[in-house]
């Protein structure tokens, strides 16, 4: 009779711990990670405002993206988190020279600070040790696909693939701020095979055709 | 649970000896191992295999217990002290060959010390009870009793600042769970039912999956903490003592101020994450040694309700975010952002005030922390300063509390 008894409390126990763990709290850890990441994009956003939306939606396109070329969950996942915290460089920049001066009249010392900023991100990253998987995704993001961005990135497919969808998806969403769909589409089209790298360049164009990112008012233009 | 080595070494291995002895003259093994024991100990030996580090202390969590405490009930109180310095001789084996290289021997020492303390005198007690469940119940009590004590005088584990009763208060769910655990396995190897002990393995690896993403959410959260304090150094090279100090001096006049050492060390983490927000102010202006114009302060000021936007977004600092918020508010109503008064103030916000207005006066002796625009003052002139606010800047009872912390620490 005892043991019967002790064997479903076993089995009840079992059950009750299994669900807790490995479904509730696995789900929990997701999403506070994800919570934290956008505090650190909040920052962001708070101290240069001429940027707020871009994290957004360059993390909505590059998961789309990611998803389109076939990626693995856990690849789209890496990116999903690497596009969030690609910025987070940005706090090594001096207030003023975004928020005051037009990119166009950075002196050197100027553009080489920003040009930094993907570094500052990995050096950061890598300090944390839940993410710092990611630093090459962040550090390379800037990286163009032919080598021309200077010998410190890899070039061609040594580029993670991560970096490579966050550099065409990042610069798309940069210049179609300034000069609207359509022009920006034509721009990364330009560049396929230079810059980025074409097969992504042609899924994610395609997919913007499709999908128009998720965001009609904007891309109704394309 | 297994830990460095840090005090009071030779006492412990004596007092292990001495139990052990104890057992073994008192309670003798007998002859032929009971088959019941021989099934338990492998099991156990997995339990403690799959331990999880505990923080960064060096602690590492397993979950033998159910198995010793049914060698205990079926084979005496000296068969599981030896089964219990067994899993410590193979814990040790694991570690060596995780880190690649032989850990000191003083860890074997010490943790056998404990394991035979603890372990003996759970199974001394076991045999004064009859009934398996209870026995279970006392064992896993006795057990963890000692060994908590051990481990936490041993490292510098939160447990240590305050009494075992948190630690059970804040982890009653899964010491519950473990406890129930035990009383079965404890049940079924006294009616030699061993070969149902196997599946026991089953709910004590679940036991060990929940805890080690509970720990996984605690290191999450804490690194979510440092990340951001990094951003904030990097946007404005802030001092790293600065921050260190004011959140150590918050934490001890909240637990003075009478909270619970959890809400207490919240406090700390907010006392650390306050000027988040200036992450988004020009720095330049925070660090100009003359007096600001009024759209530059205006611009300053926004930093208190930034940071409670920053933080807002990340569920465990939900509390925090009016604490944050209202860091700069005064009780006479002359703070920002809202002019709150004096009792519309979170008590907390009101620690951070005193905390932080103190470190500006009296912190940063270092010469790199100096500030461009003054000097450093004497602890005792800064007191000063402060009760002289007491009342219109800052709130009078949070002030004495503060008195008495930095008088206590001198």
């Amino acid at each position: 009779m005892n043991s019967v008894l002790a064997l479903s409390l076993l089995g009840l126990l079992t059950a009750g711990m299994l669900i807790q763990s490995l479904v509730m709290q696995r789900r929990q850890i997701r999403r506070r990670l994800r919570q934290s990441l956008e505090a650190f994009g909040r920052a962001i956003e708070l101290r240069f405002p001429c940027r707020e939306g871009a994290t957004e939606r360059i993390v909505r396109l590059s998961v789309a993206t990611s998803k389109r070329m076939g990626l693995s969950a856990r690849h789209c996942s890496d990116i999903e988190m690497a596009a969030l915290l690609r910025d987070i460089g940005l706090c090594a920049v001096p207030y003023r020279q975004i928020n005051q001066v037009p990119i166009d009249r950075w002196d050197e010392e100027q553009q080489r600070r920003f040009a930094d900023h993907p570094e500052v991100a990995a050096a950061m990253i890598e300090l944390v040790p839940s993410l710092s998987r990611l630093a090459p995704l962040v550090r390379n993001q800037a990286a163009c696909f032919d080598g021309s961005s200077g010998p410190q990135n890899p070039c061609g497919i040594d580029l993670p693939i991560g970096s490579r969808i966050l550099k065409v998806v990042g610069d798309y969403v940069e210049s179609e701020r300034r000069m609207g769909a359509h022009l920006a589409a034509d721009h990364i089209r330009s560049q396929s095979g230079r810059a980025y790298d074409p097969e992504i360049v042609e899924t994610f164009l395609a997919m913007l055709r499709l999908q128009r990112g998720g965001d009609r008012a904007r891309a109704l233009v394309a | 649970m297994r830990s460095e080595a840090r005090v009071s070494f030779w006492p412990v291995l004596a007092a292990g000896v001495a139990v052990g002895a104890l057992s073994y003259v008192a309670y003798p093994m007998p002859i032929g191992l009971p088959a019941e024991a021989w099934v338990l100990l492998p099991l156990a030996m997995v339990a403690e295999l799959l331990s999880v580090p505990l923080g960064r202390g060096g602690i590492r969590l397993s979950f033998p217990l159910p198995f010793l405490a049914g060698i205990a009930i079926v084979a005496g109180p000296f068969a599981a002290l030896a089964a219990d310095l067994a899993l410590t001789a193979a814990g040790f084996g694991m570690i060596c060959f995780a880190q690649r290289r032989v850990i000191a021997p003083r860890w074997l020492g010490y943790n056998s010390g404990i394991a035979a303390l603890s372990c003996g005198a759970a199974g001394i007690v076991t045999t004064l009870i009859a009934l398996p469940a209870l026995q279970a119940i006392a064992f896993c009590a006795v057990y963890a009793l000692i060994n908590a004590v051990f481990v936490s005088r041993s490292s510098e584990f939160p447990l240590s600042k305050h009494s075992v009763v948190n630690t059970v208060r804040e982890a009653y769910g899964p010491l519950t769970v473990y406890v129930a655990l035990t009383v079965a396995v404890a049940v079924l190897a006294a009616e030699q039912q061993w070969w149902w002990c196997v599946p026991a393995l089953l709910p004590v690896l679940a036991l060990r999956g929940c805890m080690y993403l509970k720990l996984r959410m605690m290191e999450q959260y804490y690194e979510t903490v440092s990340a951001l304090t990094m951003m904030l150094q990097r946007a404005h090279p802030y001092t790293h003592g600065h921050l260190e100090r004011v959140a150590c001096l918050a934490e001890e006049v909240a637990l003075r101020l009478g909270m619970q050492p959890k809400h207490a060390r919240m406090v700390r983490e907010a006392s650390v994450l306050h000027d988040i927000g200036k992450i988004a102010i020009d720095e330049v202006i925070l660090d100009k040694p003359a007096k600001l114009t009024d759209t530059e302060m205006e611009h300053v000021r926004k930093h208190a309700a930034f940071g409670a936007a920053i933080v807002a977004a990340v569920e465990p600092f939900h509390a925090m975010v009016p604490w944050i918020r209202h860091h700069h508010e005064r009780p006479d109503g002359q703070g920002y952002p809202a002019g709150l008064r004096d009792i519309e103030i979170p008590v907390e916000s009101k620690i951070i005030a005193v905390v932080d207005a103190y470190d500006a006066m009296a912190g940063g002796k270092a010469p790199s922390e100096r500030r461009p625009y003054r000097e450093p003052m004497a602890p005792a002139a800064a007191l000063a300063e402060l009760e002289r606010c007491a009342g219109t800047q800052f709130d009078p009872t949070v002030v004495k509390a503060f008195r008495a912390v930095v008088e206590a620490a001198v």
